[in-house]
């Protein structure tokens, strides 16, 4: 009987067991990223939970168009620097009015051209220190010992507008400075050191000497007694760092790709606030949670085109936030507000997508009852592959739980159309294309016979960039290669012919240029693959005649730099490196992508410093292929088709579409001219150094495009009909193979065969 | 009057216990084979038409058929070797968890080392250049079969092994005494009396490596995606793409027709064996 009694209650035991592990089969996302979300539990809890930070714009003070740093001096008052006129504007009131101090000091520097303003800190006491390098009087700098010999000054202004030049003696130059007392300074050195400076003593100590973020100390963020970056906590008073994985975790995760993050401490609760784009967040420093207050989707934190640059918190326990773009926003805790609206949509894609975002962000100011939630399929570090998110997406599908709209980049767009999962969106392209003027051939460049399910929300023109006499013969790949080896024979010492080192960077490139990116089919023919193979391979062979291994090594370190600060440049682009090697003869063509103004300026300023180049549309398909970024898509059996609409409207509308997010250029026409619109030219010069000790100055100066060249971009865009596929199971399969080939781990007749058994089973399936 | 309140106590007590199991089947294998199966006949027969129609399809059960009846076989031979030469060997123990260890492997472990060993360049090339012979591309040409088939052997082998150890060891000792005493020599004992004894557990390690031969897939997966060379190419590829594709029907009406072949080979088996143990 006593037996019976245990096995019953092993019994017992075990289906406890077995229900509790079906329950841990839950979001274990949330369980591993440490986060909390108390900003949208209701997804959780009841239907209609209440209590959310509501946004309300504050005054800004007049003519303030950049904000870099706004803090609360020791009498509460809000302050901050006008960094065009170099007033300071202080707010008594906490941001409900704003009366302006002059600087005339700061001014006077702001108005020299030659001046760069390197840092600025405001005390507690509303004394202003600043520091400034006069680049005009730093002639020395292109003589090879350009850090000791530079212009810079340090000067502090105090309460009462008395200017005096402080003769620190500190490393060259000053990135940012802070106060930490009125008298006490923090600063924080280009050549990668932290100071404490004493103002009156004229005296500095190295803060956190010899801390793992020595090498990344521009990343370094300040709060209150702490010093934060993605790797460290360090607390300055105690002098040592502080065990809060948790927040060095968050960190990594919020700044990957050079996003912004601030913070606030609140010393007497030991607690930190963190506002960043995914939005504003508590944490008790060593904690184990990071708790989410606010959703970036739900406020302008969320908003691409604004960078978050100060978070305060005022005493009852609102917050206000600054952005660069001059804008104070307030957020207090509104307790009968629904935590999240009570009508919501989802926008699914697989990859981040700043024109989702800046709509996402606009959409939420226009329809305040409806929650946008952007889902992203390969987001954060947790393994998933690109075939697991689109399986994930495709069993939502089939449940009829999927997202009301789909961005299409990498998914199996033609199997969706195919199988019905989207709606017909040709009624809708009629009624915007009524009311705002759009380059029609893009939009509409995914026309099937049934109708027309996915829309190009961004395109980016191909180019071709080289010297004009070599690129004005070449009218297709072929005649592309014969430009190759006549460039190798006419430059026969330069490094590389088109700027890349590695066979992933010659694909990159030359896959735009194959029959395949227009033509999925075309790689199932064992002739075309075979002759793009053999002809790949010898433009990569031509490209690394003179590589050797040490520029091997310098451009994996570099890459691995770029890749460790989130500022890696996409390879199939136009950008600083290319400027460089175009400029210091090692580059002479460059096959790329349009996606901002900033490539356009590159592009366009390359020829007029560097005579003989020229460029033109890629002549793939005749010249009218282009590369669509942001292909989206309405699932037809979406809950909420109208406001999915709406959405997709405002989308292409001009709100979003003027913004120029470097993810390529409007398909709405009429907006096309907004995000053109008035900007800055690039100009730097700079000296480099060969490992033979030879030295080259290149110098570069690219105006804004003026009116007529952006009216000529304009014309060539409407004639582009041909989207491209650059990601997919084709140009993997192509990519992969052709690489090894490039690598000669494979014969182009052997890597032919892989591609073309592969692209038969892909096709018979 | 006390014994059937007993009985009718164990009754209720059996269902009780089989209860909760016979929900998990009905919810989680019954009704959506029942669902697949009506949706594999949403288009008629016309939907396993097509698939049978299908070059991929066909290439995958090609394969497949191809792996088992190459792979299984081996399997059950080497294992079979391997067990014979360690029973009651001082050693059996230690040699025992040696063949085990690679169940302990996790498939990307597994996938990562194939990598090395049949790269271009890899080991595997290398021993063959050391003899005289030609390299093989084991990942891309076909000899990636054999790759598959090795990893397999390689990794199912202990667990073979195990499953023989226990078949002979449940052979009484007495009979082989028995045949000893008789003139039997060893190979004599082997064949003639330790062999028929072996055909129940011969049932049991086919249908266990048959199942376990599907999950060779995985690192397949791993090793060359989701498009491998052909000779590599599984049914599980074809239903992993079709799923990334969306292609319901044809996944639905090929998983029945996998489900009724290995439905009639269990059968086939089981009678083949039963037939056995009448004669």
């Amino acid at each position: 009987m006593k037996a019976m009694r245990w096995k019953r209650a092993a019994s017992w035991l075990l289906a406890g067991i077995l229900v509790l592990s079906m329950a841990g089969c839950g979001d274990s996302k949330k369980a591993q990223s440490g986060i909390e979300d108390s900003s949208t539990e209701q997804e959780q809890s009841a239907p209609a939970a209440k209590g959310r930070y509501m946004e309300t714009q504050m005054e800004t003070p007049e003519g303030v168009k950049y904000i870099e740093t706004m803090v609360r001096l020791s009498d509460g008052t809000l302050a901050l620097v006008n960094q065009d006129t170099g007033e300071l504007c202080l707010s008594p009131d906490n941001g409900g009015s704003w009366e302006v101090k002059p600087l005339a000091a700061l001014a006077e520097q702001y108005a020299n051209d030659a001046v760069e303003v390197t840092s600025l800190a405001i005390s507690p006491n509303g004394s202003v220190f600043f520091s400034y390098v006069n680049w005009g009087n730093t002639a020395e700098e292109t003589d090879g010992e350009a850090a000791s010999k530079v212009d810079e000054h340090y000067v502090q202004i105090d309460p009462e507008g008395n200017a005096s030049e402080l003769p620190l003696q500190l490393e060259s130059y000053l990135n940012s400075a802070v106060y930490l007392e009125d008298d006490v300074l923090l600063v924080v050195c280009m050549m990668s050191n932290l100071y404490r400076v004493t103002l009156s003593e004229n005296t500095s100590e190295r803060v956190a000497e010899g801390q793992e973020f020595d090498d990344v100390v521009l990343d370094v963020s300040y709060a209150g007694d702490y010093l934060l970056t993605n790797k460290l906590v360090y607390q300055i008073s105690a002098g040592q760092p502080v065990e809060d994985s948790v927040l060095t975790d968050f960190i990594s995760q919020e700044s990957t790709g050079n996003r912004d993050i601030v913070f606030f401490v609140d010393e007497e609760e030991n607690m930190i606030y963190s506002a960043c784009a995914s939005g504003l967040y508590s944490h008790v420093i060593g904690g184990s949670t990071m708790e989410r207050l606010i959703d970036g989707a739900l406020s302008n934190l969320g908003d691409p085109t604004k960078r978050v640059t100060s978070l305060l918190q005022n005493e009852d326990g609102s917050f206000l936030v600054s952005y660069n773009d001059g804008e104070i926003d307030h957020y207090a805790y509104d307790a009968q507000a629904l935590t999240i609206p009570d009508r919501q949509i989802t926008i699914y894609s697989l990859e981040q997508n700043m024109t989702v975002s800046k709509a996402v962000s606009v959409f939420r100011k226009k329809h305040p009852e409806v929650y946008v939630k952007q889902e992203i399929g390969l987001a954060g570090d947790y393994g998933v592959t690109k075939e697991d998110a689109i399986k994930n997406l495709n069993t939502r599908l089939m449940a009829g739980e999927g997202p009301d709209i789909i961005m299409l980049d990498g998914l199996p767009m033609d199997s969706y159309v195919e199988k019905n999962i989207l709606a017909d969106l040709t009624a809708t392209v009629d009624e915007i294309e009524g009311e705002n003027k759009y380059f029609s051939n893009i939009l509409r460049a995914y026309h099937k016979e049934q109708g027309l399910y996915a829309l190009p929300v961004r395109q980016q023109p191909v180019m071709l960039l080289g010297e004009e006499d070599v690129i004005s013969g070449v009218s297709d790949f072929a005649s592309f290669v014969e430009a190759v080896n006549k460039a190798r024979e006419k430059h026969p010492l330069s490094d590389t012919l088109l700027g890349t080192f590695t066979e992933e960077e010659m694909m990159d490139k030359l896959y735009l240029f194959s029959p395949f990116a227009a033509d999925e089919a075309a790689a199932s023919d064992a002739s075309a693959v075979l002759q793009f193979l053999t002809q790949a391979k010898e433009v990569y062979q031509q490209e690394h005649k003179n590589v050797t291994s040490k520029m091997m090594e310098d451009h994996s370190q570099s890459i691995n730099f770029q890749i460790e600060h989130g500022i890696m440049q996409e390879i199939a682009g136009y950008g600083v490196t290319d400027i460089f090697d175009f400029m210091d003869d090692n580059q002479f063509f460059t096959i790329g992508t349009l996606k901002s103004m900033e490539n356009l300026q590159v592009i366009q300023g390359l020829p007029s410093n560097k005579e003989g180049l020229a460029y033109k549309m890629l002549p793939v398909q005749g010249g009218k292929a282009f590369l669509a970024n942001g292909v989206a898509g309405i699932q037809e059996a979406s809950k909420e088709k109208e406001l999915a609409i709406d959405f997709l409207k405002e989308m292409l509308g001009m709100d979003v579409q003027k913004f120029d997010l470097e993810d390529g250029f409007p398909v709405n026409e009429d907006a096309f001219d907004a995000f053109v619109g008035e900007g800055k030219e690039i100009s730097f010069s700079a000296s480099t150094v060969d490992e033979n000790g030879m030295e080259t100055n290149v110098s570069f100066i690219a105006t804004w495009p003026t009116e007529e060249e952006a009216e000529a971009l304009k014309e060539q865009i409407r004639d582009l009909e041909i989207p491209l596929r650059a990601e997919g199971t084709v140009s993997d399969v192509v990519k992969e193979n052709a690489e090894k080939v490039l690598a000669q781990e494979l014969t182009p007749e052997k890597g032919c065969d892989e591609i073309v058994r592969k692209m038969e089973i892909y096709l018979a399936e | 009057m006390r014994l059937s309140g007993k009985w009718k106590s164990i009754w209720r007590s059996k269902w009780f216990f089989l209860l909760p199991s016979l929900i998990g089947v009905l919810a989680f294998f019954v009704f959506p084979f029942v669902q697949t199966l009506v949706r594999s006949l949403s288009r008629g027969l016309r939907g396993y038409a097509s698939v049978l129609g299908n070059d991929a399809f066909r290439l995958a059960v090609f394969n497949t058929v191809r792996f088992v009846g190459v792979a299984i076989p081996l399997l059950l031979f080497i294992s079979l070797l391997a067990a014979l030469g360690i029973y009651k060997s001082k050693w059996m123990g230690l040699i025992k968890s040696a063949y085990l260890f690679p169940m302990a492997v996790p498939a990307a472990v597994v996938a990562l080392i194939a990598k090395v060993i049949f790269a271009p360049s890899g080991m595997a090339n290398q021993m063959l250049a050391a003899v005289g012979g030609q390299g093989l591309g084991w990942l891309s040409g076909d000899a990636s079969f054999w790759t598959l088939v090795i990893s397999y052997l390689w990794k199912n082998s202990g667990y073979t092994i195990v499953l023989w150890i226990a078949g002979i060891a449940a052979v009484p000792e007495h009979v082989m005494e028995a045949a000893k005493v008789d003139g039997a020599s060893g190979g004599q004992c082997v064949w003639f009396i330790l062999l028929p004894q072996l055909k129940p557990a011969l049932y049991t390690i086919t249908m266990l490596s048959f199942l376990n031969s599907f999950k060779v897939f995985r690192e397949a997966y791993l090793l060359v995606g989701s498009y491998p060379p052909k000779s590599m190419y599984l049914l599980q590829h074809l239903f992993n793409n079709w799923y990334i594709n969306l292609d319901i029907d044809k996944m639905s009406a090929a998983a029945v027709m996998l489900a009724a072949a290995f439905a009639l080979c269990s059968v086939l088996l089981q009678q083949m064996w039963e037939k056995e143990e009448c004669l």
